[in-house]
């Protein structure tokens, strides 16, 4: 039996259902990612989870006991809020002891976590410090060592690092995901963010209008979406209708069905170069409409008969540019296309 | 750019010359031996204050006045604080009600709320007309909107929610929530409104007298007799008021700044050695 499981959990706002009989399960230990666009249902979930939201049908079992309707403080849940949530009366030392203090534990042993908690999220000399003298990244840290000092039987947190600029964000994620290794601790991270999914996740979850429509390991989610909304939200997938592909291919194949293809599979070259495609994919010809510099990614949008392909190639040389209205090969594998259900 | 600054700081020192005149003009009558037909007194003494505090009947309104305010500023805060937490936790959309209620008393007249509360309360199963407790429960309404806006306001600058979920996830109940974590952010807020209605009830009169006139002296009644008999001692009381209500502001204001620091110890005299900020 999972450790956490979420069975058929309704929630409605004002008649709005916002999560329709969800259904997931979690095992001891993993950090599963809720993945989704805004107002999908997540951050919901989470908070019926923590108790903070009342359900209005289905269960939540947490290590075989039902927590469904059980006060917050009575469930063994711990939740990082995007917001911080730090008390701004207490120090960070006393924030991060508040806890234990709740729990009625002695000054001796409260000092002994707190020193180990700070140490493990990296804060020391900061104990006297109150939330609005650190920075972002600091307060994340307090937020998650005040959670997690109390042992929960798992740690909620809600696009905790949202507020943050990109370098910290990625520092933190590697971060948590450390911590999350060193003390075995069941974690469940919403975000909206595709790549910090795929970068921090044992298992993501990903969340469509209240439902779950997809789950599996990051790389299963990225490499096999199961639909459409999948395949636009989780890459930079090339979804073209079954009839744009037979066109664009010139061969028949299966009609009525969407496919998709990652933009870094698909290789180009300047028309004439590399010789011919083979029998393991298609060449076919296009003309360079533009170019996004992203970084180690040049990322150029093809047009070829009357479809719009976007094509990833790493950036490793200025030679390889390619300026406006470029004619250009295109060699797309055929086990790269993938067919979507929905 | 010297030339200036040099004006400007002429044109505050009017400002406050032009503002504290009547109090330094009050003062000056206040230690006067006598003061008629001089531009300044002709000499100064303290005894108009020695004779004030030597009168039993001030002393005694003086004790009744902090009794009716402390009592209605303490009820009406401990009911406001807790009436504006359950509204902004639970109950958001009566928000606007609240507020219009806490509103009300700015839209009646004192002297129209007075004759009213009268008539209502002088017959009847609560028949407690001309004395203290209809005192203190007008004053109660009296005070609200500034208890509202000042508790309100401190509440809305912590994310209360948030912050009360936070503790609740960490073992809190809901009322060591509140005194651990809500009272100590809005504190100051509401020590300020507490004061500003403790200032405002300090100074009233057309209730006072409406309500309990000499039934129950207070301060402000015994000012308005001894008016009547010296200028010099009634120079005397508004002074004393002054100074009474200067020293409650100051002695709330660095009780507000020691919580906002949120460093309890150094209410009890130890400092902390905080780090340098960012």
């Amino acid at each position: 039996m999972s450790y956490l499981i979420i069975d058929k959990v309704t929630k409605k706002f004002d008649g709005t259902v916002v999560l329709n009989e969800i259904s997931l399960a979690v095992e001891r230990g993993e950090l599963v990612t809720l993945l989704g666009p805004s107002g999908c249902g997540k951050s919901t979930l989470l908070r019926c989870i923590a108790g903070l939201n009342e359900v209005d049908g289905g269960r939540i079992l947490l290590n075989d006991r039902d927590i469904t309707y059980l006060a917050p403080r009575k469930r063994g849940v711990g939740m990082v809020f995007q917001s911080y949530a730090l008390f701004p009366n207490m120090t960070v030392y006393e924030n991060i002891a508040f806890g234990l203090k709740m729990q009625g534990l002695k000054g001796g042993y409260i000092a002994a976590r707190v020193k180990e908690m700070i140490d493990l999220v990296g804060l020391g000399g900061k104990e006297k410090s109150y939330p609005r003298e650190l920075s972002g990244g600091q307060q994340q840290r307090v937020a998650l060592a005040r959670s997690m000092i109390v042992e929960p039987d798992v740690l909620l947190l809600d696009e905790p690092f949202n507020a943050l600029d990109a370098k910290i964000r990625k520092m933190l994620q590697m971060e948590l995901k450390n911590i999350q290794k060193k003390s075995g601790m069941t974690m469940i991270f919403v975000t909206h963010d595709q790549e910090e999914a795929l970068t921090i996740s044992d298992r993501i979850f990903v969340i469509n209008e209240g439902r779950v429509a997809q789950s599996g390991k990051p790389l299963e989610i990225y490499s096999q979406p199961a639909s459409e909304f999948v395949a636009r939200f989780i890459g930079n997938f090339n979804v073209l209708k079954g009839e744009e592909f037979e066109r664009l291919v010139g061969e028949p194949l299966i009609s009525g069905k969407s496919l998709a293809i990652r933009p870094e599979v698909i290789k180009l070259s300047l028309n004439g170069e590399n010789g011919k495609g083979h029998n393991g994919s298609w060449r076919i010809k296009g003309k360079v409409v533009s170019v996004f510099l992203k970084g180690n990614i040049l990322r150029y949008r093809v047009r070829s008969k009357d479809c719009i392909l976007d094509v990833d190639v790493l950036n490793n040389s200025l030679d390889c540019s390619l300026n406006y209205d470029t004619s250009v090969d295109l060699v797309i594998p055929k086990d790269e296309v993938k067919v979507l259900n929905l | 750019m010297k030339e200036k600054r040099t004006l400007h700081r002429f044109a505050i020192a009017l400002m406050f010359l032009y503002l504290f005149m009547p109090l330094i003009a009050t003062f000056l009558y206040s230690i006067a031996t006598d003061w008629y037909d001089t531009v300044l007194p002709k000499g100064l003494t303290l005894s108009w204050y020695v004779k004030l505090f030597q009168d039993v009947r001030f002393v005694a309104a003086l004790g009744r006045t902090l009794f009716a305010c402390s009592v209605a500023v303490g009820l009406n805060i401990a009911v406001m604080v807790v009436s504006l937490f359950i509204v902004s936790l639970y109950l958001p959309k009566l928000e606007r009600f609240l507020q219009a209620f806490a509103m009300l008393p700015y839209a009646i007249p004192g002297v129209i709320g007075a004759v009213g509360l009268i008539k209502v309360y002088s017959s009847g199963p609560l028949a407690i007309s001309g004395t203290v407790w209809l005192l203190i429960g007008a004053y109660f309404v009296v005070i609200l909107p500034y208890t509202y806006q000042g508790t309100r306001n401190s509440m809305r600058t912590v994310d209360l929610p948030q912050l009360v979920s936070a503790a609740e996830l960490l073992g809190a109940s809901k009322p060591k929530a509140f005194f651990k974590v809500v009272l100590p952010n809005i504190l100051p807020g509401v020590m300020v409104s507490a004061l500003l209605s403790f200032s405002v009830l300090f100074g009233e009169f057309v209730l006072t007298n409406f309500l309990v006139g000499g039934y129950y002296e207070t301060v402000q009644i015994y000012l308005m007799r001894r008016m009547r008999e010296s200028g010099h001692l009634s120079s005397a009381v508004v002074i004393s008021y002054y100074l009474f209500v200067f020293c409650l502001s100051w002695i709330a204001l660095k009780l507000g700044q020691n919580f906002k620091n949120g460093n309890s110890d150094n209410l009890r005299g130890k400092k902390y050695e905080l780090p340098h900020y960012r």
